[in-house]
């Protein structure tokens, strides 16, 4: 990432690595309807919600659109490419999320959004 | 009807959500035999018009046994749903909110013993089309229990559903349980079958990874005798020790903990 922050969202009770990315890819989606998801072991590309095992990975980057995947593929970490893409790794006790730039408002509001789903909602289940 | 085919495969699913034990009696596996099978033809009923491809057209046994494989967060949430008494309607509301579809509304309205009405409406992953779902059963109101609650941009937003923490209930080959405010502990009574005297075993039980051994609690005559396994923090161990042994106490009388034989039926 160009800089980069990582956040890390420790997530309690029964959440597994596999229900975070899920939450965490789906609130993504919302924000960026034309988002592909690349894992980021196996290099798969995902172009819908549907398509894709969350079972089977535990590292993604979600990409704006196709265009921001291509230009990341050409251009790595170039500062033009600066928050159009965010990075997530799942284990079953968390999330980390990995952002260019916190401070961006839709980064910023991605961020929050998640930590709400995966901590707030459940916030009164008992961690195990 | 008993538990679904293949039985050690839904054991499994539903060991890794702590329902396991609820839907260990038979009238409790066919009531989700049942209300499973109910739900995938409520599901059909829904899905039907929908382009293909925008959703799976059926949600049999078999459909969602390939999707634990792929999303097992999905079927635990399902299965809970179903644990909760939800109706098969809801049910697919709630299985199509998972493959993808978005919740639009979601309304819910209450008079004391009178009324009791869910509405919600969903967009299916094409964009365009919309299902409407309509219950007047009470317990559709869990619903609510699963729902994951944000705010994006301070506007409300309920984009998904997912499964709670339920607390493990009497794992096996314990003779003895109790939750308390530093974990659920079970109690084991692995004396000698001539000792006059019970001598425990303490574990705590986690949800997500095996069992903990604490340590052990002997009757001596002066009383119960806390030995703690932990070489590193002995005394947290014992502190433990001490606590569950008063929890035990409470909950199952001392005349339980302290004399033999331990009676396994019934706890």
């Amino acid at each position: 990432m160009i800089g980069g922050a990582d956040i890390v969202i420790e997530y309690p009770g029964v959440m597994r690595a596999s229900g975070g990315l899920d939450i965490a890819v789906r609130r993504i989606a919302a924000r960026w309807p034309d988002f592909v998801i690349q894992d980021a072991t196996a290099g798969n590309r995902f172009d819908s919600y549907s398509q894709i095992p969350f079972a089977s990975l535990s590292e993604v980057f979600v990409y704006r659109d196709s265009l921001a995947l291509e230009s990341w593929k050409e251009l790595g970490a170039d500062p033009s490419n600066a928050n159009s893409m965010v990075h997530l790794i799942a284990d079953d006790c968390g999330l980390t999320i990995v952002v260019d730039d916190r401070t961006n408002p839709t980064m910023l509001s991605i961020i929050r959004e998640i930590r709400d789903l995966l901590t707030g909602s459940q916030s009164w289940v008992r961690a195990a | 009807m008993t538990l679904l085919e293949p039985q050690d495969r839904w054991f499994a699913i539903l060991r890794e959500v702590n329902l396991d034990s609820l839907f260990s009696e038979p009238q409790h596996q066919a009531f989700l035999s049942q209300r499973l099978g109910d739900f995938g033809q409520a599901y059909a009923r829904h899905v039907r018009g929908v382009t293909a491809g925008v959703l799976p057209s059926t949600a049999s046994l078999a459909d969602i046994l390939i999707e634990h494989e792929r999303n097992p967060h999905r079927v635990g949430t399902l299965l809970e749903a179903a644990a909760f008494q939800c109706s098969p309607d809801i049910l697919a509301m709630i299985w199509m909110t998972l493959l993808g579809a978005r919740i639009e509304s979601l309304a819910y309205e209450y008079k004391r013993g009178e009324a009791s009405l869910l509405r919600a409406t969903l967009l299916l992953p094409d964009g365009q089309t919309e299902r409407t779902f309509e219950s007047s059963d009470l317990w559709d109101v869990a619903l609510f229990r699963l729902a994951t609650l944000s705010k994006a941009d301070d506007q409300p937003v309920i984009d998904d559903f997912y499964p709670i923490w339920i607390p493990p209930r009497h794992p096996a080959d314990h003779d003895l349980y109790v939750a308390t405010a530093q974990g659920d502990f079970s109690a084991k009574d692995v004396a000698p079958s001539g000792s006059t005297l019970p001598h425990w075993q303490i574990h705590e039980v986690y949800g997500k990874q095996s069992p903990r051994f604490v340590g052990r609690i002997d009757l001596q005559e002066g009383g119960p005798v806390f030995d703690s396994v932990d070489v590193v923090a002995p005394e947290r161990n014992r502190a433990l020790l001490e606590r569950t042994w008063h929890a035990l106490v409470r909950k199952y009388g001392e005349q339980i903990l302290t004399h033999k034989p331990t009676p396994h039926a019934g706890r």
